[in-house]
């Protein structure tokens, strides 16, 4: 059963059984004052008529003596002063009635009953579909002992209670009805986002993560609901990454096996050239030097990939207070053939929290970059300040510069802007990737500015150490 | 399809439980009834305002039920209901029995007292019968102006309730004491021990030149007041039951009313 249902079939149980308790209870209470009242009614009725009896039969005493035709005179006068709507009276005498306008329905027995009881007992007789309340009270006149039993009408008291019942019945039936409909609307307007979360659910299991709940309610199924729309974009995000993660294996797994095969394509082809054996010494001399120079790319290309994927595997480095300028200087001497381009403007004093063996393999990646670059005026400039951002160190090239549309990519593995210029010169597409990795270890970015035909810089923060 | 029929058969099941829940009073009550019509149900005698020296004297008794069932308080000058002549019958002859039982009363007030009955014109007298009383106005005497009238009311066994009087003699205050004592001896009612003297005050109604003694007791275990007041020639004495709260805001003499 769903909760709609549920919860109104609930609501209705729980109201059910509290009007009818209420109602019963009402009821009960009611009934009880009403008899209460008749009773006290009729006693003091009763009383009265007692008294009457008593006192008007005295004053038909005469010479000490009370004929039995004054008693019954005295009763009929007496009933036309009281009334016989409600009831009526019975004067009797030794069991014997001597005058009765009891209703006809009241059997002798039970009057009888009532004169037994005594004159402190009331009893409820049912005659007919009426019912009476009977008192009898013994009167003592002139040495003679009468009875008055006097029958009360109270049917309409238990009438009372049951037209009360059925007037209650209907209306709690209304009630009821008016509770069920207001219930079933307000259970579904209140179950509203429960929906809508369970739609939602059923659009993620389906991988639909775009669906939102969208709840401003903020009961508790409200804060379900933002909890599920904070859970669906934060998988959403994650799937998102995953698969930017997975397009980006591909491609560099992509990247990889065309590398891979670029060099192995001439090593298969002029390895086979040699296994003809038809070419002259200088052409097999010539082909075991591209042999040669392409087994070097592809040692180099793995060599870099290994450096990578260690970086790659590496989550942080240990920064040690380095000087900047014996960085530059490293990377000068390590590249003989590029040192008369390189011009370096560096404080001798600046030193910054730097891995020194990768801040010198990041900044040789760049300089060998810029060198490629061909600038106009073959130099590569290598100049490092101070900001408030901290150090900055910033390698600048006058050559061709990068298009703006690869500006992005420059950084991924294996990218090459121009691939068989950067494989004419021995590039692997690994430089940038590596230099983007160690800046990044190194809680920096690569800022890379460039224009074509104007020439490329780029620029690193470095936290600033002291010695 | 099935858990529709089963909402379906829950909500049918709950709806029949509701009406059997509803309907429940039903058999409660019928049996509630049925211990009510075998039961023999207490009831309570009387509402005892009385104390119960003053329940066992039979006449106390007697006139404060009366008040308290039929509503009746017979104050000096109310309203009598005209009945048959043959009602006077030997009424006064049960009055003349009662006064003569009285050492207050003498001869020349007896003999005015039958003067007065005597010589009351028939058609201007009148009785009235109230459960266990009996009451008489007789108009006897014309001053030119309107009718003096002679009052008295009697219980069933004899005993005066009130009566009024015009007379001839003049009565003081001691006088009128020991009328009350007398009335009290012989009506039985001076067993009561908490008779209390009262105050009462000469209303405005009351003529600065006229003569007005007034005396007044009041019982509170029976709740009975007893007066007696001589006004301008008439003599009003008699008894009447009287709420304690009754009394607090009764400060006009019976004579006025």
């Amino acid at each position: 059963m769903k909760l709609a249902p549920k919860l109104v079939l609930t609501i209705l149980l729980l109201l059910g059984i509290l009007l009818a308790a209420g109602g019963g209870w009402l009821l009960k209470t009611d009934f009880e004052r009403n008899f209460d009242q008749a009773r006290t009614r009729n006693i003091l009725a009763h009383r009265r008529d007692t008294y009457s009896l008593q006192n008007g039969l005295l004053v038909k005493v005469s010479d000490g003596m009370l004929s039995r035709q004054a008693v019954v005179d005295y009763g009929e006068s007496l009933g036309r002063y009281v009334g016989q709507e409600e009831g009526g009276f019975a004067v009797y005498q030794n069991e014997e009635s001597l005058y009765s306008s009891l209703p006809g329905a009241l059997e002798e027995q039970e009057v009888l009953r009532a004169i037994e009881a005594g004159e402190e007992a009331l009893l409820l007789q049912k005659a007919g579909e009426s019912s009476y309340m009977l008192m009898a009270s013994g009167v003592q006149v002139a040495g003679e002992e009468y009875w008055l039993v006097s029958a009360y009408d109270v049917t309409g008291v238990f009438r009372a209670r049951e037209d009360k019942f059925q007037e209650l019945f209907r209306l709690e039936l209304a009630a009821l009805a008016l509770a069920g409909t207001a219930a079933a609307l307000a259970v579904n307007w209140m179950i509203r986002p429960l929906k809508k979360l369970e739609k939602a659910s059923r659009a993620v299991a389906a991988g639909d993560y775009t669906l939102s709940t969208a709840t401003k309610s903020r009961d508790e199924v409200g804060a379900l609901s933002r909890s599920f729309d904070a859970m669906t974009a934060t998988v959403r995000d994650k799937v998102d990454q995953m698969e930017d993660t997975i397009q980006r294996q591909k491609q560099f797994v992509a990247a990889f096996t065309h590398e891979l095969k670029t060099p192995m394509t001439s090593i298969l082809g002029y390895s086979d050239l040699l296994r003809s054996g038809e070419m002259d010494p200088e052409d097999q001399r010539q082909a075991v030097q591209y042999i040669h120079r392409e087994a070097l790319r592809l040692e180099m290309l793995s060599g870099k990939l290994m450096q990578l994927m260690g970086l790659v595997e590496q989550e942080e480095l240990t920064l040690e207070p380095v000087r900047l300028a014996l960085v530059l200087r490293d990377t000068a001497a390590s590249l003989p053939e590029l040192a008369p381009m390189l011009e370096i403007r560096c404080d001798p004093a600046l030193t910054v929290l730097a891995d020194r063996d990768l801040l010198a393999d990041l900044v040789r990646n760049l300089v060998v970059n810029a060198a490629r670059a061909q600038p106009k005026d073959d130099r590569v400039h290598i100049t490092a300040g101070r900001t408030e951002n901290g150090i900055v160190l910033r390698v600048a090239d006058r050559g061709r510069g990068i298009p703006e549309a690869d500006l992005p990519h420059i950084t991924e593995p294996f990218y090459m802007v121009d691939k068989s210029r950067a494989r004419a010169q021995n590039g692997s597409g690994m430089g940038l990737a590596l230099c983007a990795r160690i800046a990044r270890l190194h809680g920096s970015e690569l800022h890379f500015t460039s224009k074509l035909g104007q020439g490329t810089v780029v620029e690193l923060n470095l936290q600033e150490g002291t010695v | 399809m099935k858990q529709k029929l089963f909402t379906a058969a829950a909500f049918l099941a709950v709806f029949a439980f509701l009406a059997l829940v509803l309907a429940a009073p039903l058999p409660l009550m019928e049996r509630s009834d049925e211990v009510l019509y075998t039961q023999v149900m207490p009831r309570q005698l009387a509402a005892d305002g009385q104390s119960a020296e003053a329940r066992s004297i039979d006449f106390a008794r007697q006139l404060y039920d009366r008040d308290q069932l039929l509503g009746i308080k017979n104050y000096a000058g109310s309203i009598l209901r005209l009945t048959d002549e043959e009602t006077l019958g030997d009424a006064p002859y049960r009055l003349y029995d009662f006064l003569g039982q009285m050492d207050f009363w003498g001869e020349e007030e007896q003999a005015e007292l039958e003067r007065q009955i005597a010589n009351a014109p028939p058609p201007w007298r009148s009785a009235s019968d109230n459960v266990g009383f009996s009451a008489w106005n007789l108009s006897t005497t014309w001053d030119g102006e309107h009718w003096f009238s002679l009052q008295w009311e009697l219980s069933a066994e004899g005993q005066l309730v009130r009566m009024r009087m015009r007379t001839p003699l003049e009565y003081t205050g001691q006088d009128l004491e020991h009328l009350m004592d007398e009335y009290l001896a012989v009506t039985g009612l001076d067993a009561l021990e908490d008779w209390q003297a009262r105050e009462v005050t000469v209303q405005l109604a009351v003529d600065e030149q006229s003569t007005a003694v007034l005396r007044a007791r009041y019982s509170t275990g029976a709740k009975l007041y007893l007066y007696a007041n001589y006004v301008d020639g008439t003599l009003v004495f008699g008894v009447c039951p009287l709420e304690k709260e009754e009394l607090d805001q009764l400060d006009v003499s019976l004579t006025e009313k």
